[in-house]
């Protein structure tokens, strides 16, 4: 290998970088060549001092840092998939029928706990047995059941005597 | 999980920022960037490259826009880039005065070099990266990367054998 020819491969030659065969081609050529020698040198000196140079680490803190700014990024992003996910516009109608029947249910379950028994004959049935005033002019629950009870029996039985009559 | 991954590769990719804008804080803004995005991208990484190229890639583009964005006038002092890049002031005592003129010349040389030879050149001897790793980084040729590295030694080299006159692009 002649000179022109050794020149562009010296610093792969001292990096390492280079094949094997034209390794060998670039070392059997140097002891021969005072100039290309010097080359070699010069590379091996610049790599010398560029390896030489000090190991940059990070500074104190920054993985945890980094953390903090993936989670605040999340934190900002979740109000925004919150605020689509519930917005009125897009719940579907389904759901707000569902919703509606449970808040009448509800109303009309509190209603019934507290309104007086005076306002419910047609649940005392025939004579409204058991069904005891509380201490505040309320029903209980087991009034109201009760008093159901009575209601449904007491129409049953007129419609059974009634049929008969007929 | 994602800050293993993070105190992992945190030392490399800070000390790539750090040689391309040279301002520990501009660094540090840059490096965080690039996790931010590797967290945002991770889904996507197909595999198809190592990780740790993808992570310099992501690093290099993100350097880019910052030298982009704040390209200044003129060249940064020599001095003044050893006092950013290097604030504890380490030096290396076995190497003596002269090793440190020697680093001094060759730093003030590549902080002279233009930016796409002082990439090849930083990847290769700082971030320890083969041919075909950069020029997958750097999203060039490997040809490219041969040639780039080349002249890029050649003027490293001749500003070790005249000092004082290197530095040039």
């Amino acid at each position: 290998m002649r000179c022109t020819g050794v020149e562009p491969l010296v610093e792969r030659y001292v990096d390492g970088t280079l094949d094997a065969a034209r390794a060998a081609e670039v070392k059997a050529h140097l002891p021969s060549c005072a100039r290309c020698s010097a080359r070699v040198r010069a590379a091996e000196a610049l790599l010398s001092v560029l390896a030489a140079e000090p190991a940059v680490k990070a500074p104190a803190g920054f993985a945890d840092r980094v953390m903090d700014a993936i989670y605040s990024q999340q934190v900002e992003s979740q109000p925004t998939a919150a605020r689509t996910s519930t917005n009125p516009r897009v719940l579907s109608p389904m759901y707000r029928r569902l919703g509606l029947s449970f808040v009448l249910t509800a109303a009309v379950l509190s209603a019934s706990l507290f309104v007086p028994r005076a306002s419910y004959p047609f649940l005392l049935g025939s004579g409204g047995k058991g069904a005891e005033l509380s201490e505040g002019g309320a029903l209980t629950v087991q009034n109201v059941i009760h008093g159901a009870d009575n209601a449904v029996r007491g129409i049953l039985g007129e419609q059974i005597i009634g049929g008969i009559k007929r | 999980m994602f800050g293993e991954l993070v105190r992992r590769y945190q030392d490399p990719v800070f000390a790539m920022a750090l040689r391309f804008v040279r301002d520990r804080v501009e660094a540090e803004d840059v490096a965080q960037e690039v996790f931010l995005r590797v967290h945002r991208g991770l889904d996507g990484f197909k595999g198809d490259a190592k990780f740790s190229t993808w992570l310099y890639r992501i690093t290099w583009n993100l350097c880019a826009d910052w030298l982009r964005r704040n390209r200044k006038p003129g060249r940064i002092a020599a001095s003044m880039e050893t006092e950013d890049v290097f604030p504890d002031g380490r030096v290396d005592l076995e190497g003596g005065v002269l090793a440190e003129e020697e680093r001094d010349t060759v730093r003030r040389a590549l902080a002279g070099l233009d930016e796409i030879y002082r990439s090849a050149v930083v990847l290769l001897y700082y971030q320890k990266l083969s041919y075909e790793q950069i020029a997958e980084v750097l999203g060039v040729p490997v040809k490219t990367v041969e040639t780039r590295l080349y002249r890029a030694r050649k003027i490293l080299r001749e500003s070790l054998e005249a000092p004082g006159q290197g530095g040039g692009s």
